[in-house]
This record gives C-alpha cells, sequence and structure tokens, in this order.
C-alpha cells in the first residue's frame, strides 16, 4: 500500500514535468525528443510504439532506451497494430524476441509480453503497443499512466497540425497578396497606358480642329476680299448714270467677278490638299 | 455744317477699292478732295504735302499693313483721323482698332452710299 502510494506519488511527479516540457514543444521532432526523454521516469519498458493516424496521415514513433525511430508510412504499421485498429480491443500477449519487427531483432527478451492498446478521439485514432518483459517489469496498474500520455500526445499533436495547417495558409495567403499586389500593378500600367494613349489622342483632335479652324478663317477672308469688290461696284452701280454704268462699272463688275472666281478655284484647291494632309497624318 | 473742304486719303492696295470708295464718296458729297494710294508708304511719305482730315485706310495689305501704318501715324503730330475699311468682319480686329484714339469708325467693305452719309454725319456732329 505504502509502496504503491509512492511509486503513484512519483510517477505523477514525473507526468507534471513531461506535462511542462510537452508545452513548450512546436514541431514533431520536438515532440519525439520530449517524449524520449520523458518516458523511462513513467514506466518501464523495452520498447514503446505509439501511431497516431488522422486521415489519410500518419506520425508515429518507436521508443528504444537511448533509440527513437520515427514513422510516417502507413507500411510501418505493423499486422497486430493493423489487427488493433479493426478490433479496437487491447490485448496482452507472451512475446519471442524472434516475433519481433525485423527492426526490433537485437531487442532481447526474458518471458517477453507484448501489450496493445487503441485510443480514438474526435479526429484521431491512436494505436499504442509495448514490450516488457521479467527484467523490465510493465503492469497493469500503469496502464492508466499510458493513456494519460496518450492523451498528453494526442492533443499536441492535435495542437502541431493546427498550427501547420495555419502556417501554410498564411503562405498561401501571403502568395496571393502579393499576386493581387502584382496584377494591380499591372492594371495600373495598361490605365496610365490608356490615360496616354487618351491624352494624346485628344490633343491631336485639338490640334486638327484648330488646323481646320484657322483654314476656314482663312478661305472665309480669302473669298471676302474680292466678294466685296464686286458687291461695292453694284453698289455703285445703283447711282450712277446708264451711260457710265455700261461705259466704266460693266467692265470693272466682269474684272472683279473673274478675280473672284479665280480665288475660289484657288481656295478650293488648297482646302483639298490641307484637308488631304490632316487626314494622312491620322495613326 | 463744315465749311472748310474735307480732304480725304485712300490707302489700299486694290486698285480697284480705291476707284470705287473714290466715287462712292463723290456720289454722297462727303468729299470732292480724295488723293487715293495702292503703296501705303508713298502715302506716308506724301502725308505732309497732302495734310489730308481723314484717311480711308485697308488693313490687309503687304509690305505694310494697316495695324503697322497706324503704328507709324501714332509717331505724327497732326491729329490726322482714319476710318478703318476693311473686308475682314473679325471681332478682334475691331477690338484692336478701339486701341487708337485717332480711329473714329470700323467700316466692313463694300461701304455704301449710307455708309458714308452715317459717318457724314458723325463727323458734323463731332464737329
Amino acid at each position: 500500500m505504502n509502496l504503491s502510494g509512492a511509486k503513484y506519488r512519483i510517477t505523477y511527479e514525473a507526468f507534471s514535468k513531461f506535462s511542462g516540457n510537452l508545452s513548450k514543444v512546436e514541431s514533431l521532432e520536438e515532440l519525439g525528443k520530449i517524449i524520449s526523454r520523458h518516458l523511462k521516469y513513467l514506466f518501464n519498458y523495452k520498447v514503446f510504439k505509439i501511431m497516431i493516424l488522422h486521415e489519410q496521415s500518419l506520425a508515429g514513433y518507436t521508443f528504444l532506451p537511448g533509440k527513437t525511430i520515427t514513422h510516417t508510412q502507413q507500411q510501418d504499421l505493423e499486422p497486430y497494430e493493423r489487427l488493433l485498429l479493426k478490433d479496437k480491443i487491447p490485448f496482452v500477449n507472451s512475446i519471442d524476441s524472434t516475433e519481433l519487427p525485423e527492426y526490433l531483432k537485437d531487442v532481447k527478451l526474458n518471458n517477453g509480453n507484448l501489450w496493445g492498446w487503441f485510443l480514438a478521439y474526435s479526429e484521431y485514432q491512436i494505436c499504442i503497443s509495448l514490450v516488457s518483459d521479467d527484467d523490465t517489469y510493465f503492469s497493469s496498474s500503469d496502464v492508466d499512466i499510458v493513456h494519460l500520455l496518450a492523451d498528453s500526445v494526442a492533443s499536441k499533436y492535435r495542437q502541431i497540425s493546427l498550427s501547420e495547417i495555419l502556417q501554410q495558409n498564411n503562405i498561401h495567403l501571403e502568395s496571393l497578396v502579393t499576386e493581387i499586389a502584382c496584377k494591380n500593378k499591372e492594371i495600373k500600367a495598361i490605365n496610365d497606358n490608356q490615360q496616354l494613349v487618351i491624352e494624346a489622342r485628344t490633343e491631336e483632335l485639338l490640334q486638327k480642329n484648330k488646323k481646320l479652324f484657322e483654314l476656314s478663317r482663312l478661305n472665309a477672308h480669302d473669298l471676302r476680299e474680292p466678294l466685296s469688290r464686286v458687291l461695292g461696284l453694284l453698289e455703285l452701280a445703283e447711282h450712277l448714270p446708264q451711260d457710265e454704268l455700261r461705259s466704266s462699272i460693266l467692265p470693272k463688275i466682269k474684272e472683279a467677278s473673274g478675280h473672284l472666281d479665280q480665288v475660289i478655284q484657288r481656295v478650293v484647291t488648297q482646302s483639298e490638299k490641307e484637308l488631304i494632309n490632316i487626314k494622312s497624318s491620322q495613326p | 455744317m463744315t465749311t472748310k473742304p474735307l480732304k480725304v486719303m485712300l490707302v489700299d492696295d486694290q486698285k480697284m477699292a480705291n476707284f470705287i470708295n473714290k466715287k462712292l464718296i463723290e456720289i454722297s458729297g462727303f468729299s470732292s478732295h480724295i488723293i487715293d494710294y495702292t503703296i501705303p508708304n508713298a502715302a506716308l511719305s506724301n502725308l505732309d504735302k497732302d495734310q489730308p482730315d481723314l484717311i480711308f485706310l485697308d488693313l490687309n495689305m503687304p509690305e505694310i499693313n494697316g495695324w503697322t501704318f497706324l503704328d507709324i501715324l501714332e509717331k505724327d503730330e497732326r491729329p490726322t483721323r482714319v476710318v478703318i475699311v476693311t473686308s475682314s468682319t473679325s471681332s478682334i480686329d475691331k477690338e484692336k482698332a478701339q486701341k487708337y484714339a485717332r480711329v473714329i469708325d470700323f467700316l466692313t467693305k463694300p461701304l455704301t452710299k449710307n455708309t458714308i452719309l452715317s459717318l457724314k454725319s458723325k463727323l458734323d456732329l463731332a464737329g
């Protein structure tokens, strides 16, 4: 009674230390190291193996005194583990060292036992196996501490997985943000270019309008000059006697009209030329 | 009514324009003393000899245009008055003409008997 009470207290203290260190763990690699360091203070074992299954992924460790093996693949599951996952029934069987998997061939056993437990959490399944013998004795009273250990590891594993997902999401988000910034830059460049094109086009149209206005103004002026002489002669005609009109004004009207006609023809030819110039300068 | 006969000088590079304006001025009884020039420079150098009271000035002329003519005239001491006679209908030209004190009217070609009569009554009123 006293002995088991003392053992319980020591184990509990060891577990407290383990929990304290576990809380600082941030990666699966560290998780393996911390378990390996504390395991021997929690219970006796020759081999301790824990496999965590989550959807398609698997993470696990095999702990031997002074050695840790990491598992990441489904094929690392031993036949008795597959059975355990299927039946979910804990067991303890006697085992000979020759029955151990290949990678545990060096483990020597003196009346060996293989223990197996299955634990289910909301998102994970955990498969635990332990090899003990008469020299490193594991008793059924140690099963509770194995369960406690599994609970702590499961919750830690969940935390690490979530933070990994978060980190990956963050990286993805960051790359999206960078991509959006790039696209924005592209769009801005397109807009700016568009703006320049519009400005250049507007300026060009303004210049052409100015040219056309100049042209029409010049034409009007050039035409008005000879026309005013024709009109001036007609005004004179109203106030002169017939004979003077016939002898001096009519020949002048003829002359002035001829001049007006010449100017009209010149203006038309020049305008056509100018219009062709303006049109041909279009892009 | 002015008793002294009005002396008029016509400056237009177009001979025919001078012919028309001279006839109209005569017909309307505005003046019978008219000298005409088709070369502005010649008109300027004969100012002393001719001593005109009024100059009918065209704007659009080669070598010396109406504006240059006015600028040179500004240096003359005599208060010779000017009537601009142009085929231009530009309001810019009309505004520019207002800057010259001696320009008393801005007329658009062709002149008519009526325009000249209005100008005459304007001058009579002014004295």
